[in-house]
């Protein structure tokens, strides 16, 4: 078989993986970043991102058994990029209302608008550490892993983004 | 914050899962890998020009016109026939998966696919890296690590492996040593030096040199205590081989300082001959990296502002980088037009050779690092989206499609004048 009919096989065979991973994990992802970005269309496009940046560095990744937690983090860096640019361009979300569901939870609906407007002031960083930490309930190894900075930054942006959460819970002006 | 409170929080965080992936973006994710690439340069990918005024009474114009235009095109293939070939000749070396093995072999192709073939044996357990060319083109040097365990590349053995290229024969110089990072010809080349350990293993780090013609091994601890781990990269920090003169020592890819909120990662590159160096930062959390030059003779050095990893050319007069830019428009949302530049040693005057369509994100991690053709005449680099080459005298441009996506480490074949 020459080389370029082997390739072609190989380059099949890559795809094929791929679309069986993504498959696998898409619900996951999308779910993530929808908590991440706080609506639904946000989290299609940063889904559909993050997987097409998995699929062009999928030929990096050496070990397809820790797929999950390499395209998890390639979806933080997205969903990250993404806030940050909505932090320098600020638009009114109106979705925020209309992303709850019908069977509301919450009993106090002030304190759910006490921490949507909590949850906008954390940085990007911070929000994320918070999510992976208290919805994903990943250890603080993982979360480190995850975002690609030491244990000893996710502990301090856990704390600041907890104490900005608890001020506006409380009241408490929510000061940046 | 109080257990309600964190009970509060989490609950609140379940109230914003917005449920299942829709059936369209389900649709659209199961497209990605299938999809055809798209165009190189999307924003220009435009439909075509109509001109609906044209009419018989400008036929005249049209001629002079398209006279006028062969006359340019005769005077240009004129000059393109002195100008030297584009691509450049020469095979490329790479690693990339074998499928049927799951490892990660070294092939070599020419620019256009053809002259395929796959160098390393299709064996499972096996991984060739770290292909380098020797001065004639000849014969390529490469590190190859057996017996992996099943986390990657820090256990297993180790060899130094010598391929001719002309026979295609290969010839383990030597075996049985620690897996390899980094594997690089001293100038003589009659030995070659080596680093341990692999990337994200943190263990002590080895300095080996190898005879060629015995086989011979001299290893040296460079560090006793495992290496830092850098806070930057999971993989850790990460050491390879520099040979000055017939010196061979082991040096960090980079240095990680903490100033206590942020990190900065510098990176030094020195020329091939020693006079100068590149030095390359960026600090966490906006991750711009910049570059310094630095005459290592004075100690005086110029700030060059925002880059990408620089390479310098084979006869150390200049450096290659990818120079950040803005939007690439609105038909490209997802990449930035960033620019080639070439800055010329010793005055530092830039030129930009052509613009670089690059994948929008964290800077650092998506501006592409450069290598130079062994002549001197084209520039290239792997990215998501493939090999991609550019003239850096006419920056005229070209995509190696017949080469695979994952192929990495690609070094290009010297062919001696």
């Amino acid at each position: 078989m020459s080389g370029q009919a082997t390739a072609a096989g190989a380059e099949a065979d890559r795809r094929v993986a791929f679309a069986q991973l993504m498959d696998r994990d898409l619900d996951r992802t999308y779910r993530l970043a929808g908590i991440i970005l706080g609506n639904g269309p946000d989290a299609e496009d940063a889904a559909h991102d993050a997987v097409v940046q998995a699929w062009r560095a999928f030929g990096g990744l050496r070990d397809t058994t820790r797929f999950e937690a390499w395209f998890q983090r390639i979806l933080v860096n997205v969903c990250r990029d993404r806030l940050r640019k909505r932090r320098r361009s600020p638009v009114t979300e109106l979705t925020l209302a209309a992303s709850h569901s019908v069977s509301d939870r919450f009993k106090d609906v002030d304190d759910r608008l006490a921490l949507d407007r909590a949850f906008e002031q954390l940085s990007p960083d911070q929000a994320i550490t918070v999510v992976l930490r208290f919805h994903v309930d990943l250890s603080l190894d993982d979360v480190a892993t995850r975002m690609g900075v030491p244990v000893g930054t996710v502990k301090s942006r856990l704390h600041a983004a907890l104490a900005k959460l608890e001020r506006g819970l409380t009241g408490a002006e929510v000061i940046d | 914050m109080r257990p309600d409170q964190e009970r509060l929080v989490r609950s609140w965080l379940e109230s914003r899962d917005p449920g299942d992936a829709p059936a369209q973006l389900r649709a659209a994710v199961a497209d990605v890998p299938f999809a055809e690439r798209g165009p190189r340069f999307p924003a220009l990918a435009g439909p075509p020009i109509r001109l609906p005024w044209l009419h018989i009474s400008l036929r005249p114009v049209l001629l002079v016109l398209l006279v006028i235009a062969a006359v340019v095109a005769a005077l240009s293939a004129g000059y393109l026939v002195l100008r030297p070939p584009f691509p450049p000749r020469g095979l490329l070396a790479y690693i990339a998966p074998i499928a049927a093995t799951g490892s990660t072999g070294i092939s070599l192709s020419a620019a256009d696919g053809s002259e395929a073939r796959q160098l390393s044996p299709t064996q499972a357990n096996l991984y060739d890296h770290s292909p380098r060319w020797s001065r004639d083109g000849r014969t390529l040097l490469f590190a190859r690590t057996t017996g992996l365990d099943a986390f990657g590349s820090c256990g297993g053995v180790g060899s130094v492996v010598l391929y001719d290229v002309a026979t295609g024969t290969e010839h383990v110089v030597a075996t049985g040593l620690r897996p390899m990072n980094d594997i690089e010809w001293s100038p003589g080349e009659d030995r070659a030096a080596y680093v341990y350990p692999p990337p994200g293993c943190g263990t002590e780090v080895e300095l080996g040199v190898v005879d060629l013609r015995t086989g011979a091994v001299t290893t040296t601890i460079v560090v006793p205590q495992p290496s830092e781990i850098s806070p930057t990269s999971p993989t850790g920090v990460l050491w390879h081989v520099q040979w000055v003169g017939e010196v061979a020592s082991a040096v960090p890819d980079a240095t990680v300082t903490d100033n206590g909120r942020d990190f900065t990662t510098t990176a030094d590159l020195p020329s091939h001959d020693g006079h100068a160096s590149i030095r390359y930062a960026w600090t966490t959390p906006e991750r711009v990296p910049t570059l310094k030059a630095i005459n290592r003779a004075t100690g005086t050095s110029i700030e060059l502002g925002p880059g990408g990893v620089p390479a310098w050319s084979p006869d150390d007069t200049a450096i290659a980088y990818i120079q950040p830019g803005g939007s690439a428009g609105p038909k490209a949302v997802e990449f930035m037009r960033d620019h080639l530049v070439i800055a010329t040693d010793g005055t530092w005057q830039t030129r930009v050779v052509a613009d670089v369509l690059v994948m929008d994100g964290s800077p650092a991690d998506v501006i592409p690092a450069l290598s130079w053709t062994p002549d001197g005449a084209a520039v290239y680099w792997i990215d998501g989206s493939g090999v991609h080459v550019i003239d850096v005298a006419t920056g005229r441009s070209a995509d190696l499609a017949n080469l695979p996506n994952a192929c990495a480490d690609l070094q290009w074949q010297p062919i001696p004048r």
